[in-house]
């Protein structure tokens, strides 16, 4: 179907989670779709609650326990649901680094950085003692920490935030993975500290030739850094596309009030956006129409009633769920858009 | 070198002066106490029907008659002379006596507690699995172990082994320095009907740890990493956990120490448990100070290995 070049690393199609609750199952995501080819980054926007982390860990099969995943998850052409869960994490741990959200309970207090960055190498790569150790020390200096030779024996209580998190991205990459999720991982710095590690992020990205997952609640972080987009409210995709696209001409409401909402870099993690009025959708009790509707200046009657469905923008891989959708703003003069940098 | 080793040294002591502080106190408090009993400590040792020559002569010998300072400052010095005298009845020498015997308790309370540790893996197979068949099982065992007294165990288990299943001796006792197997032939059910105790109490705490430490961050990064699920328990979750087992290990010696009379007098085991009882009413106060003397010492040094192994584990304590 695809050719090595352009068959996705990653692909979600009909994805849906469900968790049982006292209430009956709790839809926490519904009907995802999504791929992305190699050497793209995704960003992924959208409220505290609306199952970014969710989404994340479903894929990496990661999701608490009692979470139900259903579709379809193709890494690199693999099917991911079909895996055992040991061969699964084995392929994951493999392909796939990931960076969290908060750099000081993410590293084991016990253990020294230089084992944590190199485990995963040990186990799925098989590198020896040595060899496993230069790789970590190359890291570290890759990630900019000074004296990497020094800090690969030192615990992680002797380093700060920042240092922390640029660890935790040098462990991500010790198997040379082709996809780095990255699920918050600045929120929880300072905002100068931020920037710097999303610019490493992108670096790394670049350099590395791999793909991204960009994972925030900010907009403005994965404005400049990302080639694509996924908008998600209450556990719905609601707008997908071509982040300059989505950012220049966004076409679902919800997007349009995150754009007017976009938050300083420095709003701490899970803030919810005051300037969005209405609470964010309860999902034990999901609207029977448009998840937004509740919240929607522009909701109409139909909107309360009948789920919205995917519709196409003119750009071909613009995407929106809206029954009365902004209106389109006529094309630049050149047809490709310049991505945002 | 040095500097990194510094902050232990600093530890150590500060232990071992509060460690010489709550030794006088309790070996002064022996000594007091003997004082305290009605009528003279020599009256008490030797009963009513004692002479007043018999009396005088054991206070010439013991110093009964003294002033408890000055008694209590005596036996400082005999005991800083290593000699702590002799037995009142048998006449043998306090310190070997007491020695002796403190090494077959050693003996069955560091055996107990090599067999208690056996709690640690299924704690961690169960924490892993929480809430599965086996979690269950092991919860219930552990709940009717720690319910059951010691002396409720060791007729049970004396029962079974010894009168039933004839797989071991129900008392007696062989030397080791004499003959080894058949030491560890006598020794191994007050091993066992000790160490239920210990395994059972052991299991719980660090299954609880180890349940609090799976669900921290670090393992669901762990668990990103497509580590095995054994790595993750024995390189992520065990160091975290060992503070609390290592405080209950120590918690665990000390109380098996304590309690060893129980299984000690039941099994004629010549333990130290047994001998403080049996010097405690023939009213061998020597005896029974050196004993006390001696507990003292262990406990604290115990609870030292403990502060330390903390140290060690923990790369962030660097030592108070
Ligand atoms: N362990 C859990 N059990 C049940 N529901 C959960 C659990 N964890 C999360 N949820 C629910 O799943 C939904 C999605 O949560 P998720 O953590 O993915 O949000 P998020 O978009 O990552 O938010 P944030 O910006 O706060 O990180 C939320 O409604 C949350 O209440
Ligand atoms: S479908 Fe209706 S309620 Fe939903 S965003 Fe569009 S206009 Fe608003
Ligand atoms: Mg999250």
């Amino acid at each position: 179907m695809y050719s090595e070049a352009t068959r996705p690393i990653l692909s979600c199609a009909a994805m849906t989670c469900e968790m049982d609750s006292v209430s009956g199952p709790l839809q926490i995501l519904q009907d995802i779709n999504f791929t992305l080819a190699p050497r793209r980054a995704l960003g992924i926007v959208g409220e505290s609650g609306a199952g970014k982390s969710m989404l994340v860990k479903a894929i990496m099969g990661i999701a608490p326990k009692g979470l139900k995943t259903m579709g379809r998850i193709e890494l690199e052409g693999q099917d991911l649901l079909a895996l055992k869960p040991r061969d699964r994490a084995r392929l994951i741990g493999r392909k796939v680094g990931i960076v969290f959200q908060n750099p000081m309970t993410s590293l084991n207090p016990f253990v020294q950085i230089g084992r944590q960055i190199e485990e995963a190498g040990c186990i799925h790569m098989g590198l020896s003692k040595a060899e496993a150790r230069s790789r970590a020390i190359e890291l570290l200096s890759f990630v900019g920490l000074p004296d990497p030779e020094d800090c690969y024996d030192y615990y992680p209580h002797q380093f700060s935030g920042g240092m922390k998190q640029r660890i935790m991205i040098a462990a991500a990459l010790i198997c040379q993975p082709d996809l780095l999720i990255a699920d918050e991982a600045t929120t929880a710095l300072d905002v100068t500290v931020q920037k710097e590690v999303l610019d490493l992020l992108q670096t790394i990205q670049a350099e590395r030739q791999m793909s991204m997952i960009l994972v925030s609640h900010n907009l403005g972080v994965v404005a400049g850094r990302t080639d694509e987009i996924l908008v998600l409210y209450g556990g719905n995709v609601v707008e997908y596309g071509p982040t300059a696209e989505v950012f220049r001409n966004p076409r679902h409401r919800y997007t349009e009030a995150l754009l007017s909402a976009m938050p300083a870099m420095d709003q701490p993690a899970h803030t919810r956006l005051r300037t969005i009025p209405g609470q964010p959708p309860n999902l034990a009790n999901r609207p029977a129409g448009c998840p937004f509707a509740p919240r929607c200046p522009s909701a109409q009657a139909i909107c309360h009633e009948v789920m919205p469905p995917m519709s196409a923008g003119i750009h071909p891989d613009h995407r929106f769920a809206c029954h009365f959708p902004l209106a389109e703003l006529p094309r630049p003069a050149q047809q490709e858009v310049a991505h945002v940098q | 070198m040095l500097n990194s080793a510094m902050p232990y040294f600093r530890a150590i002591s500060t232990r071992l002066i509060t460690g010489v502080l709550v030794f006088l106190l309790v070996t002064f408090s022996a000594t007091a106490l003997s004082s305290l009993a009605p009528g003279s400590a020599a009256q008490l040792i030797l009963g009513d029907y004692a002479t007043p020559e018999q009396i005088a002569a054991l206070n010439a010998q013991y110093g009964y008659d003294l002033p408890v300072w000055q008694r209590y400052l005596s036996w400082l010095g005999d005991l800083l002379r290593g000699d702590l005298g002799v037995t009142l009845f048998s006449q043998q020498p306090i310190l070997g006596v007491v020695l002796e015997r403190a090494a077959v308790t050693f003996e069955i309370a560091f055996l107990a507690m090599a067999v208690s540790l056996i709690g640690i893996p299924i704690a961690m197979y169960t924490a892993s699995h929480p809430n599965k068949l086996g979690d269950k099982v092991m919860r219930s065992i552990s709940t009717v172990l720690l319910a059951v007294p010691t002396f409720v165990i060791v007729v049970l288990f004396s029962y079974l082994f010894a009168m039933v299943l004839r797989w071991f001796p129900a008392t007696g006792w062989a030397k080791f320095t004499e003959n080894p197997v058949a030491n560890l032939w006598y020794v191994a059910l007050p091993v066992l009907c000790l160490s239920m105790h210990q395994t059972a109490y052991l299991y719980r705490v660090a299954r609880n740890e180890f349940v609090t430490t799976l669900q921290e961050d670090y393992i669901a990064v762990a668990r990103a990493k497509g580590l095995p699920l054994g790595y993750i328990l024995f390189h992520h979750a065990l160091r975290p956990a060992m503070p609390q087992i290592l405080t209950v290990m120590g918690l665990s010696l000390t109380y098996m120490l304590a309690g060893s009379f129980v299984v000690e007098s039941y099994f004629a085991v010549p333990g130290i448990g047994w001998t403080i009882l049996s010097a405690v009413k023939s009213h061998d106060i020597p005896l029974v100070q050196a004993i006390l003397s001696l507990t003292v010492v262990i406990f604290v040094i115990v609870f030292m290995l403990v502060d330390l192994g903390y140290a060690l584990i923990d790369p962030r304590v660097k030592v108070s």
